[in-house]
């Protein structure tokens, strides 16, 4: 039985939506798998295996991460200004969460960057691994509020 | 407490199991690209590992996708399953689902025989990459049509 009633949005908002929504996907995708292959690298540390791992997480966060966070705000900040809404409260969950979390994925770039040269040297570097995974893991939290916010829309 | 619709509801559950589809394309395309220049399986073990993560997501977000987006078919009224572009999306499902699987069972052959077959055999081979390229090219497919919704 059809209950819903049908909302279309004006066609110029799907473009700019499709570079939002595509982005944070990429975004969500990479978080968790750099958060793995570091959560992978800290249990595996000393050895080859865990350098490897430590170096993937670190380089899925620079080229997956990194990118598809830029994308995603740019993305945001255009569909926000073709649908000229009035600041609800929802999309200050959005930009929270995103500032947040560029400030979180910078962090956790160079704890991992640091961590990955230090391992490549045969250097302990676990703590600073634990760092990475840690933040790596907050911001892919901090990711889906952001979906939940943007998706239910709660007012 | 704030209210949230039931479409909402159903969207949030649509959408993270999209995250999650999407999130199988990203570590597939991620595996394929640090094995690239890996010099053995032996050396690409813990990578290949990696691979079980798509697998689930894989699953998770296939599943969910397939169960939540039919519900919202159903529930909104001005949407049919017999819509065009929901019909085309049904497509791409399958497309991504099958080549999604083949994928994986390329990083468990690679895995399994990781001493006695090259990389090149296995991950690296035409026949693996076409099949993370189609998984992709169906998984952005889809988003494309659930976001422009031809016919609509």
């Amino acid at each position: 039985m059809s209950v819903l009633p049908l909302v279309l949005r004006p066609d110029a908002w799907d473009l700019p939506l499709f570079v939002h929504v595509a982005g944070a996907m990429v975004l969500v995708g990479t978080a968790l798998l750099a958060g793995v292959a570091l959560a992978g690298g800290l249990r595996a540390a000393g050895s080859g295996q865990g350098a490897t791992l430590t170096r993937f997480g670190f380089r899925t966060l620079l080229l997956g991460a990194l990118p598809a966070f830029i994308v995603m705000r740019v993305g945001a900040e255009w569909i926000v200004s073709k649908e000229d809404i009035e600041d609800p409260a929802w999309v200050g969950v959005g930009f929270i969460t995103s500032d947040g979390g560029a400030l979180l994925l910078i962090a956790g770039l160079i704890t991992a960057g640091i961590a990955q040269k230090r391992m490549g040297r045969g250097d302990g570097a676990s703590g600073l691994t634990r760092a990475a995974t840690i933040l790596t893991l907050v911001l892919l939290a901090a990711m889906l509020v952001a979906v939940w916010a943007m998706s239910t829309k709660p007012t | 407490m704030p209210r949230v619709s039931r479409y909402d509801w159903l969207l949030l559950l649509h959408l993270l199991a999209a995250f999650a589809l999407m999130g199988a394309v990203v570590v597939s395309v991620g595996v394929l690209g640090a094995t690239w220049r890996t010099p053995s399986a032996r050396d690409a073990i813990p990578l290949l590992r990696l691979g079980k993560l798509g697998d689930v997501l894989g699953r998770i977000g296939g599943v969910g996708t397939i169960v939540f987006g039919i519900w919202l078919a159903v529930d909104v009224d001005g949407y049919a399953l017999t819509d065009g572009w929901i019909i085309a999306s049904l497509a791409l499902w399958v497309v991504g689902g099958v080549t999604g699987a083949l994928v994986g069972r390329t990083y468990q052959e690679a895995l399994a025989g990781a001493a006695g077959v090259t990389l090149g055999q296995t991950v690296r081979s035409a026949r693996s990459v076409a099949f993370h390229v189609l998984q992709a090219a169906a998984v952005v497919g889809i988003l494309a049509l659930m976001i422009w919704k031809p016919g609509a």
